[in-house]
């Protein structure tokens, strides 16, 4: 079978590495924002820990530029393994400076942060996070806001421009293959204004909630900026150790809830609405599935703990319960448990209905992880049409659609690519949790746990912790990587590195 | 002169839908908001005297 | 001899008491057994890394190792706190007597502590954060030199395919 695939060639490589030396000078531009932070809060001292990654960002990308390069333009497999690629080198860089900075314990801690930052996950290994520097613990949100809330690649096609072939499909191996506009580069745009309006709205609304509760205006804003940051990328960093229970407030929850649902909304479907559309958002497959899992899940969890007696009062049920399944689902990961009660207290079934909702995940083109929504409805569809067709006469055939900003014929090739897709994922999932099992934690926090990487969610169990097993921390950097690229790209590259292994390269 | 007319009205459209779209999604957090709130208050009443 | 025995005894004694730390809890141990201490009296020692009043009363989020727990205060008592702990403060250390909800119904279920007492035992104070000056130039120079580099190696690269252009397939 290896022997139909054509062999590498030096040219393959030097197309992705040209390509990745853009991402390099952007991910370099990108630290030295937070110099910014420590200006105005005068932390001068972890400045040069944003320089010397910045620095060496650029530096690499410069070599890669000029070594590595040519004028030929890149088909599928170079962008996709290129997207791959990228995701592990911006947040390198970035690992740089968080550990340059002291802000974690060790540089596998750091490599962690940023991974689980840029893919928007928001499992955190840092220590002291209440006193961390605050242009660090911008850096922090700021990573899952470019890295997931737009997406590197989004980036840098808004500003470099290109339009050839090769931009079209980067920007399919970054898995937001939307299609808005004819221009690649007009939608990059436009997801980069949607980003930025949400920023705006979720920092607002934040900073107005602080200033109620009782945060000075300085503290209000520096808070809300971040926490709209990863809110709208639904990363579920947040400035402090006690996650979202920091502020003990109800309006804060609220606000968190707004940006996450807008979070987890398709990109097509923002563009829609914003574009005078209103009506799709009710028409939507994809919102549709969304709101029932979110209901069945939601729920079952408040139920559950009501009946469990964990929480009795409907407040509680409603900020503990319902806020939970809906920072599963759209795999956001803001905490208003500590981590330790959801392993220990929350009744079992609980905890594994929030483990179905990480691995559904949101919708798809979105700031979401996990399988996601269109895939998880096309599924059902398929399912459904298959038991109408077993029951029809065998010359009948049953076909479907379904409405996603318009209507659009099921197809087989539509299914097959869902199912893979699932698939893939499941099995991820199923090995995660028997290696996380493997180094001795419990079977459903060990679910939960790998959910949480895979679909880059962020809620803890309490497994994630700077003390968790380095070999564990490596698997969970890979399954938070992998689950960012929706599995696919991982394979392809996986495949390319073998087929150079075993063919060798060609001049 | 009728052009400049027309696009002011375009503009004026493209800022209402815009605005509107954003209300739109904002409301569609707090309809979700809202329906955990009546079941909850639902669950909650089932529960008691259970 | 019996003096030498008592007096001993009477010194064992008073050590042992106070290496006890008059019963105070840990963050971590609240946290992790929070159904048996849930509405007794507890004591919890720590740094304050966040105040918000709210109306009469505020919360003071008390950091304790790696746990921090929100305490609900009197205004007056929060106005005590002179630091908050963050990069460049160390927050007052505090000592906090009161009842423990493991999931508090007035408070929406947050686990907190409502504070009878709340007393400052060590005012925080300002961190120093020099600036490693040999660093900060060797930074500057290392981002300054990776920049240069980059826009050399572009025109470098724009000479050489002026004089034999990269085939392009």
């Amino acid at each position: 079978m290896l022997f139909l695939i054509p062999p590498l060639e030096k040219e393959d490589l030097k197309i992705i590495g040209h390509s990745l030396s853009n991402i390099c000078y952007l991910s370099g531009a990108l630290l030295l924002l937070p110099i910014i932070v420590a200006v105005v809060y005068e932390e001068f001292d972890v400045i040069p820990s944003f320089l010397i990654g910045s620095a060496a960002s650029i530096f690499f990308g410069s070599l890669l530029s000029f070594f590595l390069y040519t004028k030929r333009e890149m088909e599928v497999k170079h962008a996709v393994v290129m997207a791959a690629v990228a995701w592990l080198v911006a947040p390198f860089f970035a690992s740089v400076s968080f550990w340059l900075a002291n802000a974690l314990s060790s540089y596998l801690d750091a490599l962690f942060e940023s991974v689980s930052g840029f893919t928007g996950t928001g499992l955190t290994v840092a220590v002291n996070i209440d006193h961390l520097p605050r242009s660090v613990n911008f850096l922090r949100h700021f990573l899952q806001f470019v890295g997931d809330g737009i997406g590197i690649i989004v980036i840098s096609l808004s500003i470099l421009g290109k339009t050839e072939i090769s931009s079209v499909l980067a920007f399919k191996g970054e898995a937001k293959d939307t299609g808005i506009r004819p221009s690649i580069v007009r939608t990059s745009r436009i997801i980069v204004g949607i980003g930025l309006t949400f920023l705006i709205i979720g920092t607002f609304l934040f900073t107005i909630a602080g200033l109620k509760e009782g945060l000075d205006f300085g503290t209000a804003f520096f808070e809300g900026l971040n926490l709209s940051m990863t809110g709208y990328a639904t990363g579920g960093f947040t400035p402090h150790s006690q996650n979202l229970l920091y502020y003990h407030s109800f309006w804060f929850e609220v606000v968190a809830i707004i940006l996450m649902v807008v979070g987890a909304l398709n990109f097509n479907l923002h563009y829609a609405v914003l574009g005078g559309k209103r009506r799709e958002i009710l028409k939507n497959m994809e919102v549709k599935i969304l709101l029932l899992w979110l209901l069945v899940v939601g729920s079952l969890v408040s139920a559950n703990l009501l009946f469990v007696g964990l929480y009795p009062s409907p407040e509680a049920l409603f900020r503990k319960g319902v806020f939970q399944a809906i920072s599963a689902q759209t795999t956001t990961g803001f905490q208003t448990v500590y981590p330790y009660h959801l392993m220990f207290m929350w009744p079992v079934l609980s905890v594994l209905l929030l483990v179905a909702a990480m691995v559904s995940g949101g919708c798809a083109n979105s700031t979401s992880g996990g399988i996601k929504m269109l895939r998880v409805g096309m599924l059902l569809k398929s399912l459904v049409r298959e038991i109408r067709q077993a029951l029809m006469p065998k010359s009948a055939v049953v076909t479907g659609s379904f409405h996603h900003v318009e209507d659009t014929p099921l197809t087989d090739k539509m299914v097959r690519g869902a199912a893979t897709i699932a698939l893939s994922y499941l099995i991820l999932f199923s090995i995660g949790t028997l290696i996380t099992v493997g180094h001795g934690y419990g079977l459903e926090d060990s679910m939960f746990e790998t959910a949480s990487a895979l679909g880059n969610v962020g809620l803890s169990s309490g497994i994630t912790s700077p003390l968790m097993p380095a070999t564990l921390k490596a698997v969970y950097i890979f399954l938070m990587w992998a689950g960012r690229l929706e599995i696919m790209a991982i394979f392809v590259l996986a495949g390319f590195i073998i087929l150079g292994l075993r063919k060798g390269i060609k001049e | 002169m009728g052009l400049r007319e027309f696009s002011f009205r375009d503009f004026l459209k493209k800022n209402f839908d815009f605005i509107a779209g954003i209300l739109s999604e904002i409301t569609l957090a707090a309809l979700i908001m809202g329906i955990f709130a009546l079941l909850i208050f639902l669950l909650t009443y089932i529960g008691s005297p259970v | 001899m019996s003096k030498k025995i008592f007096s001993f005894a009477f010194f064992a004694i008073c050590i042992l008491l106070s290496t006890s730390a008059v019963g105070a809890e840990s963050g971590k141990t609240l946290v992790e057994n929070s159904a048996n201490f849930d509405g007794k009296t507890v004591v919890l020692r720590g740094e304050v890394i966040g105040v918000m009043e709210r109306g009469d009363f505020a919360w003071v989020n008390v950091l304790d190792g790696e746990v921090a727990i929100g305490v609900w205060v009197r205004n007056e008592d929060a106005r005590k706190i002179s630091f908050v702990g963050d990069y460049r403060h160390v927050g007052d250390l505090v000592e906090v007597v009161g009842t423990f909800h493991m999931a508090c119904p007035e408070h929406g279920g947050d686990l907190d502590i409502h504070a009878d007492k709340f007393t400052v035992l060590t005012v925080g104070r300002g961190l120093d954060r020099p600036l490693n000056m040999p660093l900060a130039l060797l930074s500057v120079a290392l981002a300054a030199g990776a920049i240069t580099l980059a826009l050399y190696l572009r025109h470098v690269r724009r000479e050489r395919e002026k004089m034999v252009p990269v085939p392009s397939y």
